[in-house]
């Protein structure tokens, strides 16, 4: 048993409350939307204050909130510090954006890109790893609604995960990215304000001297800047965050739906925006041995660790940051992945002279689908939230060379990329079980480089970038 | 023959007595200097966790412990930790949980990689960056 800061009755209060709020909003933004263009898209013409808060709302997630806070309590200080270097990945994608946006003007999709521009195999392999990715994610957000709700307020974690996913799944059905990004929009100063005010209650709350000296005596390697694993873990966890955002539907579809000339400024911003999170959900931690806290999970720390220390008020307004990011997260998952299920999978291989209107409807069941798998597959409590997301690294950063040779190169060709991505994600997924999760994603892009340069140059391909224009202009 | 019986009934009884708690590591060796231990216990008594740096419990560091739980142990530097649970009447098993980093070597083997990979990454959509608004792709 442990102690827990929010009563139980209040924790459901604030559920109910904000998940009432976001199903409102998701049926109110939700009501304009006739096409598949406005249901996936938002219409293809979102500015630029809700596009970087869209981007930095669904980076801020059970990643940062939850899992930043593990691995500082694992790995120390590096962990904090590695963990914000997930922001270059936003900021790496800024010209990737406009580049996509100028190539693809009617794409709909990742996976269209890849179709087009590799060809079948490639684009099934990269669907394979794609919603591997996806999924893996959407069970570590659904985990840390549960466990986020067990630490502060001792309820189920059955009851918070189900909670939270069908308020998530609620108001992405009605609403579709409209309302995604609009939630998001209110998800991002709702955060901001939250984790600026626990930063300052934390400073006012703790005395630095005391927790450095605590740490220096009972957990050495937490300050040590030659900490073996921690070293490794740096790159692994830029290479990661970079092969989440280059390759998943999340990214493609803002860079569709946001109006032209505002993506690559709209992750620029929301890079820099999120950036110093991490370190201010991370820095926590490192307070719970001066606390004396039994810590049973690592993935419990960061709300254990305010709940303790900032008492109700902090517990309150952790839970609702939390909460918000949780939600900005997983409603544009579901959105995203459910896009990908419906072009590429339904339209690209089941039904492929499926109309739009069909299409529209098809997305809304898969929606639901997907809320009813990820809570199927979160019921049983497997493993912490940080082996699950970084087990994902090895698939997902196996794809950012096809992405990015495919994005600027003609030279590089199917047959490359899609051995490149299944010789990276084999590589990475041996490196994670021989070494640890803190090198997966490393070792996954090295060996992904190392195939699509070397197959290339063995290969060749008549592929032209007009082509590719002239293909989409014939699709729309 | 009567004495043997007698022998092998008494250190049943006393294994069963010491073994109301119950104490387990999810790793015997940590290249990462974290892991969890879990304990269970029937008993009505306070517990502590007893961490030490030898078999004989001789310098040990104490943290009180719920009836069943599990914790997480963070931070340790290279060594044989030793750990135990007792209560006013009752001890546990002891466990050993060796630490034991990867090597520098290889920590900045992999770091060095890393920030070749990077480097490279930020290369190559400079370039193509630079390429594709001069040819208009």
């Amino acid at each position: 048993m442990i102690d827990v800061a929010l009563a139980p009755g209040l924790a459901l209060l604030i559920l109910l409350f904000f998940g009432l709020l976001w199903v409102l909003a998701g049926y109110l933004l939700g009501r304009n939307n006739k096409t598949l263009d406005d249901h996936m898209l938002a219409g293809r013409n979102v500015g630029l204050a809700f596009a970087s808060a869209t981007a930095m709302a669904t980076w801020v997630t059970s990643n940062t909130t939850m899992t930043a806070p593990q691995l500082t309590y694992q790995l120390g200080v590096w962990g904090m510090v590695g963990y914000s270097l997930g922001a270059l990945g936003l900021l790496m994608f800024a010209p990737l954006a406009a580049r996509i946006k100028t190539i693809l003007p009617h794409g709909f999709t990742s996976g269209d890109f890849i179709r087009e521009r590799y060809g079948t195999l490639a684009w099934r392999i990269f669907l394979l790893i794609s919603l591997f990715y996806a999924f893996g994610w959407l069970i570590s957000l659904g985990m840390a609604g549960g466990i986020l709700v067990n630490a502060l307020s001792g309820l189920n974690y059955h009851l918070g995960m189900s909670v939270i996913l069908l308020v998530c799944v609620s108001y992405t059905l009605l609403g579709g990215l409209r309302a995604v990004i609009a939630t998001d929009f209110v998800q991002t100063i709702i955060i901001l304000a939250g984790v600026i005010s626990i930063a300052f209650l934390v400073i006012s709350n703790i005395g630095f001297e005391a927790l450095h000296s605590n740490l220096q005596q009972d957990n050495p390697m937490l300050l040590s800047l030659i900490f073996p694993a921690a070293i490794m873990f740096l790159f692994n966890n830029l290479l990661f965050g970079v092969g989440e955002i280059f390759h998943s539907n999340v990214w493609w579809s803002r860079a569709f739906a946001f109006r032209k000339n505002t993506g690559a400024k709209a992750y620029l911003i929301g890079g820099l925006l999120w950036l110093p999170i991490p370190i201010v959900a991370g820095f926590i931690a490192l307070a719970a041995p001066s606390l004396g806290l039994l810590v049973p999970s690592a993935d419990m720390v960061g709300p254990m660790v305010a709940g303790q220390i900032l008492g109700t008020t902090g517990a309150v307004i952790v839970f609702i940051v939390i909460f918000s990011a949780l939600a900005s997260s997983l409603d544009s998952l579901l959105a995203a992945t459910s896009d990908l299920i419906t072009q590429d999978i339904y339209r690209g291989h089941i039904h492929k002279s499926a109309t739009d209107e069909r299409c529209f409807r098809v997305s809304k069941y898969i929606v639901v689908g997907l809320g009813l798998l990820t809570w199927l597959l979160c019921l049983p409590r497997l493993t912490t939230l940080a082996s699950l997301l970084y087990f994902t690294g090895a698939f997902v950063a196996s794809a950012i060379w096809p992405i990015v040779f495919g994005l600027y190169f003609r030279w590089a060709t199917g047959r490359a990329a899609a051995l490149a991505m299944l010789a990276g994600t084999v590589a990475g997924l041996i490196a994670y079980f021989q070494i640890g999760f803190y090198v997966a994603a490393l070792v996954s892009c090295a060996v992904s480089l190392l195939c699509i340069v070397s197959i290339s140059l063995l290969t060749e391909t008549d592929f032209t970038f007009e082509k590719l224009n002239q293909k989409k202009e014939v699709l729309s | 023959m009567c004495s043997i019986f007698w022998l092998v009934l008494l250190l049943t009884t006393s294994q069963t007595c010491l073994a109301e708690i119950l104490l387990s590591s999810d790793s015997e060796v940590s290249s990462e200097g974290y892991f969890v231990l879990s304990w269970q216990s029937d008993t009505a008594n306070s517990l502590s966790l007893q961490q030490a740096n030898s078999e004989n419990f001789s310098q040990i560091k104490t943290t009180s412990l719920p009836a069943n739980g599990a914790v997480t142990i963070t931070g340790l530097v290279n060594g044989r930790y030793f750990f135990r649970v007792i209560s006013a009447t009752e001890q546990s098993n002891t466990v050993l949980v060796e630490v034991k980093h990867h090597s520098l070597v290889k920590a900045f083997g992999f770091f060095s990689l890393g920030f070749l990979l990077f480097a490279v990454l930020l290369l190559t959509i400079f370039i193509g960056r630079y390429k594709g608004i001069n040819q208009h792709d």
